[in-house]
C-alpha cells in the first residue's frame, strides 16, 4: 500500500507522484484523473495466473484530445512517471486493461471515440482509439455505406485500433488486420505528433489509401511496441459482397488436421477461399453448447473419449473448419464447386451449409464473425473451466498439415501434463497459421493457478526450442517471449526505445521493451 | 443459483437496511431511501443481451449495483462497467466442487468451497460475514480477500458508529471458530484458520508458507457466530444464498473491517469425526462471479 495511492510507479516517491497528479489534473481536470481504489479497480482484473496486485495502476487518465496527450507525456517526462496507454482496453487473455508493471499510470483513450471519416467509395475509415467496432458498425449501418468490418471475437466491445496495434485478427477476407491498416497519427514521447505514410505531407488526401509514403515504412514499429501513442488510425473496409456463403466442414479425428490443412492451403493462396479460415477443435466450440462438468469428474484434463462423446452429443467434429465464400452468386457457385470437390475426395469430410446448420449455435456465431456481425458468444469459453483464468497461447505455424498436427499434439501433451484441456484453433493465413489456444483454468484453485503458470512457461520454452515463435502474449510472459527471439532483436528494440523515448515513460515492459 | 443468491440479498437487506442510510455515494435502486432492491434478470443471458446491460448501466446512474453471473458473462460485464465509468466496490469469484466426491479425494488440500474477493477497501469486506455463515455447515472452505486500499474511507466512522454491535475502530476483530494470525512484515496480512495450522492454511490458499505467523486472537466458540455477524439469515441457507447475503451486507457497508489490512483469508477444514457424513456443498459443481459497483 502506498499512502494516498493504491500503488506507486517504480522509483517514484509519493511526493513526486503527488506533483505529477496535480499536473495531470491541471491538464485534464479533477474528474478525469482517477486515483481512488474504487475507480482503479476496474483496470486491475486480469485472467493471468499471477496476483492482480502485480498489475495495479497508480492512476488512470482520461484524455480526450491529442493536445492533452502531448501535455501528459511532457508531465511524464518531467516526473519520470510511466504511462500505459489503452484504447478500449479489451485485450482479454493478454492482460486486459491492466498495465504490464505495478504502479504504471493507465492512459485510457476510450473517450477519444470520434469516427473521423468513413469513405464509401474508397472503403476506408479513420478513427480515434476509443472507437469500438459496434460504434463503427452502427455508423456504417446508419449511413447505409455498404461496408463490412472485420473484427475479433470480442467484437462489439473491442475496437479496431487496440486490436490492430496488438496485431489481432478477424474472420473476414480482411482478417489479418494489420495488413489492412493504412496510416497512423502518433504522439511521440517528446510530444511531437507524427503522421505515418502519406500523412506527413501537408494537404495530402492519400493518407488512408497508400500505405508506404516515402522512405522507411514506420507503421510497424508502433504495433506491439511502446514507441508512441497512436491517436488516429486508418484502415481499409471490405465492400459488402452481393452474396455470402458460410459453411462448416467437420472431421472426426485429430489426425485429420493434416488433410484439412493440405486441402485448404492452395484454396487460400489461390484466393478461392478468401477469408481467414478457422479450424476449431471440438473443445473450442463445445462451451457454446455443453458444460464440461457433464462430461468430466475429478481433476485432470478431459479424456479423448469424453471429447468424442461431446462431438456426438452436440453434432461437432473433432475439427470444425469454418470458412465462407464472398462475391457474386456466380463467383460463389464456381468456387463452391472447387471447395466441395477438394474436400470430398477422401470421404472423411462432412460439409454443412447454412441450410443444414442454421440452428447450430456454434455455426451461427462463426457465420456472424465471418460477415463482420456482432456476437459475444465466444466468451462461453470462460465457462468451460470457470473460475476466471485464461491465457492465450499463440504460436505461429507453417500452413502445412504435418506442422499443425505436430503443434497440436505438443500443445495437448503439455496441457495434459498439467491437467488442462486443449481448447485450440488454427486461424489460417495464406502461408501461416495462427495457432491460438485458450489455456483455461480456475483462478480460485491455487493448484490450478500454479499449474497454469508452469504449463504456460513450459509451452513457451518447448515451442521456442523447436523454432515455433509466439506472435502475441500476455503481460506476465512478455519478457520471456521477447527472449525467445534472441538478444539482437531485443537490443535493437532497446536502441529504438532509447532514441524515441529516452526516459522510458511509454509502457515500459510492453513486448519486453524497456530501457 | 440466481434464486438462491437473490434470497440471500433480500434477507441481508431486511436484516441490515438500517445501515444503508449511512452510506455515501449509494443513492439509487435498492439503497436510496431504503427501498427494496430491484431485480433485473436477463433471460437471454449477458452474452446475448449485452446491449441491454450497457443500456441499463447508462440509465441507472447514481446507483449501487449488485450483479451475479457466470464467468463468461463476467468478463463482458467488467468491460461494460469500466466503459460506463463504474467504481468497482467488490468483485468475487466463487466455486465449489459440488457433488464431485473425486475432487475431494484427489485434491484433499483444496477446500470444497472457494471464494476470492477483490475489494476496493476494507470498508466493503464480505469475507468475515460469509465465513461466519459457512463454518456451521461443516464443509471445507476458503475465503480470500484482497484490498486495493488498506485505508478506510471517510464514511467508515459513520458506519462504525452505527454498527454498535461491532468492536471499536482500531481493535482487532475476532471471528468465532477461527484462530487469527498476522504475517510478520510490512504488509498487513491476516489469516483466520479453523481446523488447520497456519502453514496448512497457507498451502491450501497457495500462499507462501515461509513467513512467520503470529497469533493475535483467542478462539471463540462457533455458537457465538450468529450473534456476531449475519443475524437474520436462516441457519439452513445454502452456500450460494450465504454468498448473496454477504455480498449484500458488504454493499450496504455493514460488514466493514475494523482493522486495516491488505489481504486476509479464512480457511476452514472440518473435523472428520464431527462430519457424520455431511460433506459440505451438495448439487452440481458451481462457479460464478459477483460484483458490487457504483455507477
Amino acid at each position: 500500500m502506498a499512502g494516498n495511492y493504491i500503488a506507486l510507479p517504480k522509483g517514484v516517491s509519493e511526493q513526486t507522484f503527488d506533483a505529477a497528479i496535480k499536473a495531470f489534473r491541471s491538464v485534464l481536470g479533477e474528474t478525469s484523473v482517477l486515483t481512488s481504489a474504487e475507480q482503479l479497480a476496474p483496470y486491475i482484473k486480469t485472467m493471468m495466473p499471477v496476483p492482480d496486485s502485480e498489475h495495479a495502476p497508480s492512476a488512470a487518465l482520461m484524455a480526450t484530445t491529442v493536445e492533452q496527450i502531448q501535455k501528459i507525456v511532457g508531465i511524464c517526462n518531467q516526473y519520470k512517471v510511466p504511462v500505459w496507454p489503452i484504447s478500449t482496453g479489451k485485450n482479454l487473455g493478454y492482460g486486459s486493461a491492466a498495465p504490464a508493471e505495478r504502479g504504471q499510470v493507465v492512459l485510457d483513450l476510450k473517450r477519444m471515440n470520434r469516427i473521423l471519416e468513413v469513405d464509401k467509395d474508397l472503403a476506408y475509415a479513420l478513427v480515434e482509439p476509443g472507437v469500438t467496432y459496434k460504434q463503427l458498425y452502427d455508423h456504417i449501418a446508419e449511413h447505409k455505406l455498404g461496408l463490412w468490418l472485420s473484427m475479433p471475437a470480442p467484437s462489439a466491445i473491442a475496437g479496431p485500433v487496440g486490436n490492430t496495434l496488438d496485431r489481432g485478427v478477424g474472420y473476414t477476407p480482411y482478417g489479418e488486420h494489420f495488413m489492412f491498416a493504412c496510416g497512423m497519427e502518433v504522439v511521440l514521447a517528446n510530444g511531437e505528433v507524427l503522421r505515418t505514410g502519406m500523412g506527413s505531407m501537408p494537404n495530402s488526401n492519400t493518407w488512408q489509401v497508400f500505405k508506404w509514403g516515402y522512405g522507411p515504412y514506420l507503421d510497424g514499429i508502433f504495433t506491439q511496441s511502446n514507441y508512441g501513442i497512436v491517436t488516429k488510425f486508418g484502415f481499409w473496409l471490405m465492400p459488402a459482397p452481393p452474396a455470402f456463403k458460410p459453411f462448416v466442414i467437420q472431421y472426426e479425428h485429430e489426425e485429420d488436421i493434416v488433410e484439412i490443412v493440405e486441402i485448404i492451403r492452395p484454396l487460400r493462396i489461390n484466393g478461392v477461399i478468401p477469408n481467414a479460415v478457422v479450424i476449431a477443435h471440438a473443445l473450442y466450440e463445445a462451451p457454446v453448447k455443453a458444460r464440461r462438468s457433464d462430461y468430466v469428474t475429478g481433476p485432470g484434463s478431459i479424456t479423448d473419449e469424453a471429447v468424442r462423446k461431446i462431438t456426438k452429443d452436440h453434432k461437432l467434429g473433432i475439427w470444425n473448419v469454418y470458412a465462407a465464400l464472398y462475391g457474386t452468386q456466380e463467383q460463389i457457385d464456381v468456387n463452391w464447386k472447387i471447395v466441395t470437390q477438394a474436400f470430398s475426395k477422401s470421404g472423411k469430410a462432412k460439409i454443412l451449409t447454412e441450410k443444414e446448420a442454421a440452428d447450430d449455435p456454434a455455426f451461427v456465431y462463426r457465420a456472424a464473425l465471418m460477415r463482420g456481425d456482432m456476437t459475444l458468444k465466444e466468451f462461453s469459453l470462460y465457462n468451460w473451466r470457470g473460475g476466471g483464468g485464461s491465457m492465450w497461447f499463440a504460436p505461429v505455424s507453417q500452413a502445412r498439415g504435418s506442422e499443425t498436427l505436430k503443434q497440436m499434439s505438443l500443445t495437448k501433451q503439455i496441457l495434459g501434463k498439467y491437467g488442462l484441456d486443449y481448447s485450440g484453433e488454427f486461424i489460417v493465413g495464406m502461408r501461416d497459421m495462427h495457432h491460438v489456444v485458450d489455456v483455461l483454468y480456475d483462478k480460485t484453485n491455487p493448484k490450478q493457478v500454479k499449474a497454469a503458470y508452469q504449463c504456460f512457461d513450459e509451452l513457451v520454452t518447448t515451442f521456442s526450442a523447436q523454432g515455433y515463435g509466439i506472435y502475441r502474449v500476455n503481460t506476465a510472459f512478455m519478457d520471456k517471449v521477447a527472449d525467445t527471439y534472441g538478444p539482437v532483436q531485443r537490443n535493437v528494440n532497446k536502441i529504438l526505445k532509447k532514441a524515441l523515448d529516452p526516459n522510458g515513460i511509454l509502457a515500459p515492459g510492453k513486448s519486453g521493451i524497456r530501457l | 443459483m440466481d434464486a438462491e443468491f437473490a434470497a440471500g440479498i433480500r434477507t441481508a437487506y431486511a436484516a441490515n437496511a438500517r445501515y444503508a442510510g449511512m452510506e455515501s455515494g449509494a443513492t439509487g435502486a435498492g439503497v436510496a431511501g431504503l427501498d427494496a432492491p430491484q431485480v433485473v434478470k436477463l433471460t437471454g443471458g449477458l452474452l446475448n443481451d449485452y446491449e441491454k446491460v450497457a443500456g441499463l448501466l447508462e440509465k441507472f446512474r447514481d446507483t449501487r449495483w449488485i450483479a451475479v453471473m457466470d464467468d463468461g458473462s463476467a468478463a463482458i460485464f467488467m468491460e461494460l462497467a469500466r466503459n460506463a465509468g463504474a467504481r468497482l466496490i467488490l468483485l468475487g469469484s466463487h466455486a465449489s466442487f459440488g457433488d464431485d466426491a473425486s475432487m475431494r479425494h484427489i485434491s484433499p488440500g483444496i477446500p470444497e468451497l472457494r471464494h476470492v474477493w477483490a475489494a476496493a477497501s476494507p470498508m466493503h469486506s464480505a469475507g468475515g460475514i460469509l465465513a461466519s455463515r459457512l463454518i456451521e455447515n461443516q464443509g471445507s472452505f476458503s475465503i480470500v480477500e484482497n484490498f486495493l486500499s488498506a485505508e478506510h474511507t471517510s464514511t467508515q466512522a459513520r458506519v462504525d458508529s452505527a454498527a454498535a454491535s461491532g468492536p471499536p475502530p482500531g481493535s482487532f476483530t475476532y471471528w468465532p471458530g477461527f484462530l487469527t494470525y498476522r504475517l510478520d512484515g510490512p504488509d498487513a496480512i491476516h489469516l483466520h484458520c479453523s481446523g488447520l495450522s497456519p502453514s496448512d492454511g497457507c498451502e491450501s490458499l497457495g500462499w507462501n508458507t515461509a513467513g512467520g505467523w503470529t497469533p493475535v486472537s483467542r478462539q471463540v466458540p462457533i455458537r457465538e457466530a450468529g450473534a456476531r455477524r449475519g443475524a437474520g439469515q436462516p441457519q439452513s441457507a445454502g452456500w450460494v444464498e450465504s454468498v448473496g447475503y454477504a455480498v449484500m451486507a458488504a454493499a450496504l457497508g455493514t460488514s466493514a473491517l475494523q482493522e486495516s489490512c491488505s489481504s486476509r483469508a479464512f480457511v476452514h477444514r472440518p473435523n472428520k469425526d464431527k462430519m457424520n457424513g455431511r460433506g459440505g456443498p451438495t448439487g452440481p459443481a458451481e462457479r460464478f462471479t459477483s460484483f458490487v459497483i457504483d455507477i
